[in-house]
């Protein structure tokens, strides 16, 4: 018995489907097993998530909620993915949007200008802390993965420093806040619920972003930068520009995602204004392979999860944490069965047989 | 260059009883029986029948793309065999992996030098060996070892060296000792010589007959007829993975083995009619430039390439050939000195510019530098001028379409369609799209690095023609090759660089071989 | 005097806490050298701490759980074994989503473990050495301490002057080459990158039995990051990488210190300070090592043999 591996020249397009559905589905098992050891029947575990996240007005508006952010962390992490290069720092760019916008709704006046202005610090401030890792990568090649992740310690931590100190609101009592903000630092809501006008915004944005990669020549540069470096340089593509521009898009999208979490949902500067979005991004944008429009629809998956899981934890006391563990195992199985997709496997009879 | 074809029947016929003869006097080291090697694409060896005696060497001849380096790779244990049988010193043998191979006493040196840069020369060789105080390192033994064994072949290394310092010759003398060391009965060697100096090709030959003298047999990898029949004893031939032949090699020439070699008349002799050279396209000042390490590579380069002629740059690789390729293309740093390109001092513009300007390029590394792999061949076809496809900043998709089932047609590259990334095309498919490219937008000057590197005989011919009509067109090429015949074939005039300089310019017709040769190597001319 | 007091007993806090980090940055440098990039540190260190929490919570044997630690490390990259070197996936893929798997598991399976006593491990006199001018405090550590010195010139005598070393350096460097000396390229890599498991997961529990001593939510907080920017410090040798974990450690312990001290410096504002002065050591690094070989040619990419096609 002889298994041969060899390299596919052509994969089957059904493949592409098989293996995203199949790992899920896995997942799904796996994560299940986890909930049996703790005592907790899945089935009633997923059916409280599908309950929650379909059943009502509110879980239904909260799964777009949900998504938004994470469509946007998304793009945040694919567009500089598509350049070759891990922004594994979404997470911190969006706390540094998070805090400029803040700064500006608790600081800023005359109103008209604030909720404008709110828009272009988070941007901005994303912007900024994105810059640096890639600037270390362009100028010295420093290794952006480990940059970039370890800026969002700093960033998470500036942000917990000013909402324990120097923002700490004066009617919070001892929380880690800020004050609330104003009216016209607060983006408009519909329907009586938490949907408010950022979730629209960040669906254009990523159309939008979809017709920059796909159709303009920047986003032709940078699927060559992509694809081969050396052969972006030979083409007369200045690698180092791709890789800051590429950053700062990603970084201005993250840093839009903080102002919008802490002027649509939050309504206020906190410690936590995120539960991981930044790298829930990282399996998003992977499952997407850069694509922004399956941004959208993998940000579905795991917004769905995000309603889920805290559905799961106000019922059964599981931990959030359970949703790191479906992310990871999702990628996990795709990548893994992607190794199908590039080799072809044939057991046979060693020697003779052709 | 014609010989008539019952001539090749009856040398076939001949070789099958000479080596009928042989295996009388001659003990058979090794049989291989019926090889079949199938990669997804093509069947690489198609049951090859191969033997050699004991003591001989023994030249494996074939085009590139043939199946010759398919075979040593199975016979070294680094391809399982889809079919076939391999006896090796008296016993059926069975590879697993290289380390198999080299137990039973079987050495290759890789075309491609299986060297480990950050390690001295001495480590190198006793990779993977267990020294008597293993698994501590014996450099004391080692060393008395080695040093004996470079004295017996007059094989000099300096042990201590990191390889990363080395010339690519003293990097091949590492590569046999490193198999010499595990007491090998059975060397094979894979185009050594492409590599080497004519003077180091020379003296390789001479370390190669000692090693026959001392019992050891060879086999030798090569596509140049003349070097197969200068060092072998005997020599098989291998076309589209198979077997077409073996032949005594004092009893055969040059034609008979290029006709067998290729399958049908050969017509290598491309003409090249004598033009007068016209106005200077480039004119390279004084330049200087790094390499990728930081160290020296052009040390001062001048050099006029003119109109209408194509300047053959001969020399061994690593000599600065690649950072000139750079400096002229734009994408290497020129640290002192000026490039004129047409009267203009183009020395700081960028590589968009000089692309606009209308210099061209076929570069070394096609798939590292000439293309991007996961990209559409389509897309790789405007490549370096994707910006005139573009409206208000959007590509224009119709018109990239149209434009690569142009060249596509034009320059007869296979593909499915040109939708499909470029990495599925062949070497030589690969080779035509990036000529397609760099010849579609009408250049002035065209940096031909290697052009031919790879290619089987008609990719060989075609990419030939097409320079030599190119400079015709009164076009100026700079035409890089290590390839010597390939120089002296196409040039108008011969440049020779040797450690970032350039030792030498020749008329075509004041060149010889002999003169080129010492200037490779670093020799002098007398006067 | 009593600076030299705070001084001996700020080294002997430094090298406490720098354990945990040289284990990690041991272990990474052994499956780095390998060629085989595991950026799931972070994850695997998270997962020998609480295991490592765990075990000893539920036995009371403290060494039971430095062990559990050290095969929970395993366990997790036996993941990216398999995958990086057996099914050839994208190492930083294949490492980032080990982060979320580690950190994911431990915040799952660890959530009754927040506020509770585990059995820590106790330090250990060093008769001699500690009876001299301040050994008292530096000599008076925990046995995990000492085998972390310990293992030092054992990972640079294995890699330099053995044969076992020779391999690991030419995997990583080139694996063909290796692969053409008989050398079991992908056998080699899958037992570093196990061995590097390992000893991060020794790092882990160490970090939650002998220095921290509680189990919380993401304990590791970064480290696993640390280790990584310090194997670059440390230039893939063993006996700089001491230096560099030990440095850190006083990081660790000075940003505490100096809370205590009272300079009016916000806790939250000094816990920023070892994440940026990672990125600054990395960049003085970067620029130094430039001209020097640094990392092994292969680092992060697969190696296939049949690649031709």
């Amino acid at each position: 018995m002889r298994i041969k591996v060899e390299k596919r020249l052509e994969t089957p397009k059904i493949v592409y489907i098989i293996i995203p559905v199949a790992s899920i589905l896995t997942s799904l098992l796996f994560v299940g097993v986890l909930l049996l050891a703790i005592g907790v029947n899945p089935l009633e575990a997923y059916g409280v998530m599908l309950s929650r996240a379909f059943g009502t007005k509110f879980g239904f508006t909260e799964l777009f909620v949900k998504t938004a952010p994470i469509i946007l962390t998304g793009l945040a992490v694919s567009i500089p993915l598509r350049a070759g290069l891990w922004n594994i720092g979404a997470e911190g760019q969006l706390y540094m949007g998070a805090f400029a916008a803040s700064f500006v709704a608790l600081y800023f006046y005359p109103p008209i200008i604030v909720l404008p202005l709110m828009v272009l610090f988070g941007l901005l401030a994303g912007m900024a802390w994105a810059s640096i890792p890639g600037f270390l990568k362009a100028k010295f090649d420093l290794n952006e993965i480990i940059s970039t992740l370890l800026l969002n310690y700093v960033a998470i931590y500036w942000v917990e420093y000013l909402v324990y100190g120097p923002m700490r609101g004066k009617e919070v009592y001892n929380f880690p806040y800020s004050d609330l903000f104003n009216d016209y630092a607060i983006l408009p809501r519909f329907f009586g619920t938490r949907f408010h006008v950022g979730v629209i915004i960040s669906f254009l944005i990523a159309i939008a972003i979809y017709i920059l990669i796909t159709k303009t020549s920047y986003g032709f540069a940078v699927k060559i930068v992509g694809s081969n470096p050396k052969a972006a340089e030979f083409a007369g593509i200045s690698r180092k520009k791709i890789i800051v521009s590429a950053m700062l898009i990603g970084g201005a999208i993250a840093g839009f995602a903080g102002m919008m979490e802490v002027s649509g949902l939050h309504l206020r500067l906190r410690a936590a204004v995120s539960p991981g979005y930044g790298y829930t991004g990282i399996p998003v944008a992977l499952l997407a392979r850069g694509n922004p429009l399956f941004v959208i629809v993998a940000a579905f998956l795991f917004g769905l999860l995000y309603v889920g899981g805290s559905a799961m934890q106000t019922t059964f006391g599981i931990p959030v944490a359970i949703v790191d563990v479906f992310q990871a195992l999702v990628v996990l199985f795709i990548i893994g069965g992607d190794f199908f997709t590039r080799y072809s496997i044939s057991f046979g009879e060693k020697g003779e047989k052709r | 260059m014609r010989f008539g074809g019952s001539n090749l029947v009856s040398s076939e016929l001949n070789s099958e009883n000479k080596t009928e003869d042989n295996k009388m006097e001659n003990k058979k080291i090794l049989e291989m029986k019926g090889i079949t090697k199938i990669f997804p694409r093509v069947v690489a060896n198609d049951k090859v029948d191969f033997e050699v005696n004991a003591g001989e060497i023994h030249g494996l001849l074939g085009e590139n793309g043939a199946g010759k380096t398919t075979l040593m790779s199975i016979l070294y244990g680094l391809y399982r065999p889809d079919g076939g049988e391999i006896i090796f010193d008296g016993g059926k043998v069975e590879f697993h992996s290289p380390g198999d191979a080299i137990k039973a006493g079987i050495g290759m040196v890789h075309q491609h030098f299986m060297l480990v840069n950050k390690m001295t020369a001495l480590n190198n060789i006793l990779l993977g060996y267990r020294t008597p105080k293993d698994p501590l390192m014996d450099y004391e033994w080692a060393r008395k070892r080695v040093e004996k064994l470079s004295k017996t072949y007059g094989i000099e290394v300096d042990f201590d060296e990191q390889v990363i310092n080395m010339s690519v010759g003293e990097q091949q003398r590492v590569e046999i000792l490193k198999a010499l060391f595990r007491d090998v009965k059975l060397l094979i060697l894979d185009e050594p010589t492409s590599v080497l100096t004519p003077i180091e090709t020379e003296k390789l030959f001479k370390a190669l007959r000692r090693m026959s003298e001392e019992g050891l047999t060879v086999i030798f990898i090569t596509h140049k007829l003349k070097e197969a029949l200068e060092v072998t004893d005997r020599i098989t031939v291998l076309r589209r993975g198979k077997n077409v032949g073996t032949l005594i090699t004092k009893d055969t020439n040059e034609k008979d083995l290029a006709r067998l070699m290729v399958g049908r008349e050969v017509e290598i002799v491309i003409e090249k009619k004598k033009k007068e050279s016209g106005e200077p396209v480039l004119r390279i000042e004084e330049i200087y430039a790094k390499n990728d390490r930081g160290l020296p590579a052009l040390k001062g380069i001048n050099l006029t390439v003119k109109r209408g002629e194509i300047l053959g740059m001969a020399g061994v690789s690593g000599n600065g050939q690649k950072e000139l390729e750079e400096v002229i293309v734009g994408t290497r740093k020129v640290e002192k000195g000026r490039l004129i390109f047409n009267g203009e001092d183009i020395t700081d513009y960028g590589v968009g510019r000089r692309v606009a300007l209308g210099i061209s390029c076929i570069p070394e590394d096609r798939i590292e530098t000439g293309m991007a792999p996961s990209l559409t061949v389509e897309e790789n076809l405007i490549l370096r001028d994707y910006v005139k496809f573009t409206k208000n900043g959007f590509m224009d998709f119709e018109i990239i379409e149209k434009h690569a089932e142009k060249l596509i047609d034009e320059f007869g590259i296979k593909t499915p369609s040109p939708k499909v990334a470029a990495r599925t095309l062949s070497g030589g498919n690969i080779q035509r799209l990036i000529i397609a490219r760099e010849l579609s937008r009408n250049p002035v000057l065209l940096v031909a690095s290697q052009p031919t590197r790879g290619l089987d005989i008609a990719g060989i011919e075609y990419v030939r023609k097409r320079l030599i009509s190119f400079a015709e067109e009164g076009k100026a090429v700079l035409l890089i090759s290590e390839d010597l015949e390939e120089i002296m074939q196409l040039s108008d005039r011969i440049a020779v660089i040797y450690e970032g300089k350039i030792r030498g310019i020749f008329d075509r017709e004041e060149a010889d071989l002999e003169k080129i040769g010492i200037l490779m190597s670093g020799g002098f001319l007398e006067n | 005097m009593i600076e030299a007091e705070f001084l001996a007993s700020l080294i002997a806090a430094s090298m406490r806490a720098g354990t945990p980090l040289l284990f990690a940055t041991l272990g990474e440098i052994i499956a780095e050298r390998s060629g085989v990039l595991n950026l799931g540190l972070e994850g695997v260190m998270v997962s020998g701490a609480m295991t490592g929490f765990y075990i000893s919570l539920v036995t009371g044997n403290p060494w039971l759980g430095v062990l559990a630690g050290g095969i929970a490390g395993l366990l997790l990259a036996l993941i990216h074994a398999f995958f990086t070197v057996s099914l050839k996936v994208d190492q930083a893929v294949t490492g980032l989503m080990l982060v979320l798997l580690g950190l994911g598991l431990t915040g799952f399976l660890g959530r009754d473990l927040v506020g509770q006593v585990a059995t820590y491990i106790q330090p250990i006199n060093i008769p001699i050495l500690s009876s001299i001018p301040y050994g008292n405090a530096i000599f008076n550590q925990d046995p995990v301490v000492y085998v972390g010195i310990f293992l030092v010139p054992l990972l640079w005598f294995l890699m330099n002057k053995t044969r076992y070393g020779m391999e690991l350096f030419a995997v990583g460097e080139n694996p063909e080459a290796a692969d053409t000396m008989g050398i079991p390229v992908d056998r080699i890599r899958f037992l570093a990158v196990l061995i590097g498991g390992f000893l991060a997961g020794i790092g882990g529990a160490h970090l939650s039995l002998a220095y921290a001593k509680v189990w919380t939510d993401g304990l590791t907080a970064g480290r696993g990051w640390i280790c990584l920017a310090l194997v670059i410090f440390s230039g893939w040798m063993p006996q700089r990488a001491i230096f560099g974990a030990y440095l850190f450690g006083g990081l660790d312990v000075l940003s505490f210190k100096l809370q205590a001290v009272g300079l009016g410096v916000s806790y939250h504002f000094m816990r920023m300070i070892p994440y940026i002065f990672t990125i600054l050591v990395l960049l003085f690094s970067v620029i130094r090592e430039r001209e020097k070989f640094g990392a092994p040619s292969a680092l992060g990419k697969p190696y296939i043999r049949e690649q031709k096609f």
